[in-house]
């Protein structure tokens, strides 16, 4: 991977952590972002259609977005496709099986007193607040009906189960391998490494049944190319970084699952695989346009209601 | 007569005691610090580590990444000391001469930078210096530093002239010194170890800062403290604990060889009354 | 301290009647004092022009994002938005106003128990430790201001956190580790951290500059060390305290890890909700109107606090 890069004499940037944390640099920079090609998930795209800094993605220039499922694709409102879509992944429910006081059947189990200080809770920034929509669909609504949402989060505010706060990922990760926490949300790639290199046992709740209130969000990351730079070198990358081989690899080291509809997903992460019946059942798609323009709103809503009861 | 040495005796032991739960306060973090760099487990597990080896170290050291946020800090910090200092002494120098009311005012506004949050320091700069564009990023660093850098070594040296009396420049005025001869060899010899004080807070903070070198580093150029954070937000690990004892380190022998070379007391300086 | 010429003025004037000697000396000091002026100016300048361009303007920046109005999902203000006082207002909800006191009480219990903790330590430092253990200190304070404060931060985690090293001390004694009194505590120790080997390295700088004979003479005169020491030392020594606080005080209200980490997401310091609004949901006006009320509070504060001092340290 390093390698095609040194080829092609681009910039590409992976942030880590809050999805738009780069964003503001490259509006401050703008038009001239010094970066080529940049990371984003259906999240961000929404961002960046907006603000119209990629250009469009074609066939003629990456060849290889031919194997990409054409529901991947995202389109700006010139109506071109922005995006490169590389790696399939899942935002799930999960915990530590070593340390949770008994086993985790539905989404009241969390205002359970055993739980005392053992959720770790992200931010609505992080994850898009996905956490808290899967409360809304359990209690009747949904991302646009979100009160639902709030009131079971000021119980569960207000119950002392919540350990910690994630502001990042790396939160996640030192509260969970830690012991400080037992119980998360976030993306499922992550959880298939912190399985392999802290060799910690977790239980996913992604394929829960439906009354159990445990839902996944299934998301893909990928590349845009931006406006302004060495669009060319840029295209190259990207072509060769989804081409099916290189799709396969890149995907087995990260644990997620290729785009590229010719290449093989690893095994380990199974559990965010689903076959259509599977999707229509555990998996809900959420309005990420929608979601984009309500992190605002529901950061205030945080920062007013919830924040002062822990 | 008794109960006077008995509160005396109260004080020391008190004095004691406190210095001892200090001391030890300050020196655990070093020790759990310590402990994690040698951690032979891939994440931050409970203490005592289990299994002790050097693999962060070796890590470190062959991190490309890191060295080259390494180079870019210490380049950083050392002109941020020398422009810092020269700047805040002079302003320092000046302010201690102010009427009080003057010099509150002025020392106010001087200070000012270090109730900001460095993250609003950052994003002003960041917003301000993108509307001309012209700055590298280099530049752009020095100047965030300088902001929350200049207001210690202006504190510093106001705390070193306060021992000097307006008195002692005015004896050597009256023995025929202008002022010049006066400022070099009253004022400045007296008021060298708030100075230098000042230098090693603008040094250190320099190397530490995070929050504005977030928002002004770039991709090619970053300081030592962004790259940790990249590194812990890409994937956690205890390099940074190595890399941080590797700093500390570093730090204790530079002030040893300053011992050695200078003598620390002739940098820092005794005080006037120092018998 | 006032310029030398100004201190001297007040003596001339009697002589001055009889004596054109005098009148000439007095010329001179007035020439002088007008010399005085302007080296002050120049002396002053490069760090003024330096605070200018890279604060005042970009601050200036900043002010005027503040009153713009924010479209959601956008990146901070659209160009030529419409202006509001809508950022400023919501700031006033009760709720805003709980995370500026909580930031403020914090930072100012941390600073007042660093300068009591740091005052005797620094007076020990720089009048009773021998050269060798003033070197050791001195190089032990130093090395700590060098320690990365991400790692510090995540040190103090692990030996105050809910499973941290002291998690099995603190249960048996009772302490509930997961309530918010617990939390905030916490955040006190790791300003602390901060603090104290800071306000230690100003003291012993202020100590030094103190004649210890003073003290002497109040003890020699029947008085005890400890009221001696209250009465004489730390009078002598306000301006190196306030330094101290006002330098704690300042590291504490702009604390930004320090509440991230160890108030485990669950206490906010002021620059936590600016970070989420600049860095994640990039609504910068309403960041921004945040910035400015707290660059005004804190300028007060300081300017408040440098003025009282200014005037015990007359009487």
């Amino acid at each position: 991977m390093r390698r095609g890069q040194a080829d092609t004499q681009i910039n590409w940037q992976l942030h880590a952590g809050g999805a738009v944390a780069i964003l503001p640099k490259f509006k401050a920079g703008w038009p001239k972002p010094g970066i080529d090609l940049l990371t984003g998930w259906d999240l961000s795209w929404q961002t960046i259609a907006r603000e119209g800094w990629a250009e469009p993605i074609t066939r003629e220039k990456v060849p290889n977005i031919a194997d990409i499922p054409q529901k991947l694709l995202v389109k700006d409102g010139a109506g071109n496709v922005i995006n490169i879509p590389r790696t399939i992944s899942a935002l799930i429910w999960w915990y530590r099986e070593d340390l949770v006081p008994f086993e985790i059947t539905k989404l009241e189990d969390l205002l359970d007193p055993r739980f005392k200080g053992k959720i770790c809770w992200p931010v609505p920034t992080l994850s898009s607040n996905l956490q808290a929509v899967t409360l809304a669909l359990h209690k009747g609504g949904d991302e646009r009906n979100m009160e639902p949402a709030w009131d079971f989060l000021k119980q569960l505010a207000r119950s002392g189960n919540i350990g910690r706060i994630a502001n990042a990922d790396t939160d996640i990760t030192t509260s969970i391998t830690s012991g400080e926490t037992c119980i998360t949300f976030g993306g499922g790639t992550g959880v298939a490494r912190l399985k392999r290199d802290f060799k910690i046992k977790t239980k996913h709740l992604s394929k829960m049944p439906a009354q159990s209130g445990f839902k996944t969000f299934v998301f893909h990351e990928g590349w845009c190319v931006l406006k302004n730079g060495r669009t060319d070198a840029a295209y190259k990358f990207a072509n060769f970084a989804i081409s099916p081989e290189s799709n396969e690899q890149f995907n087995r080291d990260i644990s997620g699952i290729p785009t590229n509809v010719k290449a093989k997903a690893p095994e380990d992460v199974n559990y965010m695989a689903f076959n259509n019946e599977e999707m229509e059942r555990h998996v809900y798609i959420p309005d990420w346009e929608h979601l984009s323009k309500q992190v605002n709103a529901w950061n205030k809503r945080w920062e007013q209601e919830i924040q002062p009861l822990l | 007569m008794r109960s006077k040495r008995n509160a005396d005796v109260i004080l020391a032991v008190s004095v004691t005691a406190i210095i001892a739960v200090t001391v030890v306060f300050l020196l655990f973090p070093v020790i759990v610090t310590a402990f994690m760099a040698f951690d032979a487990r891939e994440f931050i597990g409970p203490f005592p580590p289990t299994d002790l080896s050097t693999q962060w170290f070796v890590k470190f050291w062959n991190s490309g990444y890191l060295w080259s946020g390494f180079k870019n800090s210490v380049q950083l910090a050392v002109a941020v000391t020398v422009v810092a200092t020269a700047m805040g002494a002079s302003a320092g120098l000046a302010i201690s001469r102010m009427s009080p009311r003057w010099r509150d005012l002025t020392t106010t506004a001087f200070l000012s930078p270090l109730v900001l949050p460095g993250v609003i320091i950052g994003f002003a700069l960041l917003m301000f210096l993108s509307v001309f564009n012209v700055l590298p990023v280099f530049p752009r660093l020095l100047c965030g530093h300088l902001i929350v850098t200049i207001p210690y070594t202006i504190r510093m040296t106001l705390v070193g002239l306060t021992g000097i009396s307006a008195t002692l420049v005015e004896a050597a005025s009256s023995l025929g010194a202008n002022e010049r001869q006066a400022f070099f060899t009253i004022t400045l010899p007296l008021a060298k170890n708030g100075i230098a004080a000042g230098a090693i807070f603008a040094f250190a903070f320099s190397m530490d800062d995070v929050t504005i070198s977030l928002f002004l580093s770039d991709y090619d150029t970053y300081t030592f403290p962004v790259a940790l954070v990249g590194l812990i937000r890409s994937h956690f690990e205890l390099t940074i604990a190595a890399a941080a004892v590797a700093l500390m380190g570093l730090t204790v022998v530079l002030l040893l060889a300053l011992d050695r070379v200078l003598g620390l007391e002739r940098v820092i300086g005794q005080g006037v009354y120092r018998t | 301290m006032k310029s030398g010429g100004s201190q001297v003025l007040p003596h001339l004037p009697e002589a001055a009647a009889n004596a054109p000697i005098v009148k000439s000396a007095q010329k001179r000091i007035v020439g002088a004092r007008v010399r005085a002026v302007k080296s002050q100016v120049l002396l002053l300048l490069p760090a003024v022009a330096v605070f200018v361009l890279f604060l005042g303007l970009p601050m200036l920046t900043v002010l005027n994002e503040s009153f713009r109005t924010f479209e959601p999902g956008r990146i901070g203000s659209v160009e030529g938005a419409p202006l509001t006082i809508e950022n400023y207002a919501e700031l006033f909800l009760p709720v805003y106003m709980r995370y500026f006191s909580q930031t403020y009480f914090l930072a100012f219990c941390a600073s007042l128990i660093a300068v009591l903790i740091a005052f005797p330590i620094a007076y020990f430092i720089a009048r009773y430790a021998s050269s060798t253990m003033r070197k050791a200190a001195m190089t032990l304070l130093i090395g700590l201001t060098f320690l990365s404060a991400l790692v510090r931060v995540y040190a103090l985690q692990l030996a105050f956190g809910s499973v941290g090293i002291f998690a099995p001390i603190m249960s048996a004694l009772g302490v509930n580790m997961n309530g918010s009194l617990y939390i905030n505590c916490v955040i006190v120790v790791g300003l602390l951290h901060y603090s104290i080997p800071m306000s230690i390295l100003i003291l012993i700088g202020a100590v030094q500059q103190l004649n210890p004979r003073l003290t002497e003479a109040a003890q020699s005169l029947g008085a005890s060390a400890l009221s001696s020491h209250l009465t004489v030392t730390i009078p002598l020594c306000i301006r190196g305290l306030v330094s101290a606080f006002l330098v704690s005080m300042t590291l504490g209200i702009s604390a930004f890890i320090i509440p991230w980490i160890l108030g485990r997401g669950r206490v906010m310091f002021i620059s936590n909700l600016i970070y989420s609004r600049f860095s994640e949901i990039t609504n910068y006006p309403s960041g921004a109107a945040i910035s400015i009320v707290m660059m005004a509070l804190s300028l007060l504060l300081i300017f408040i606090m440098s003025r009282l001092f200014t005037l015990l340290d007359r009487t």
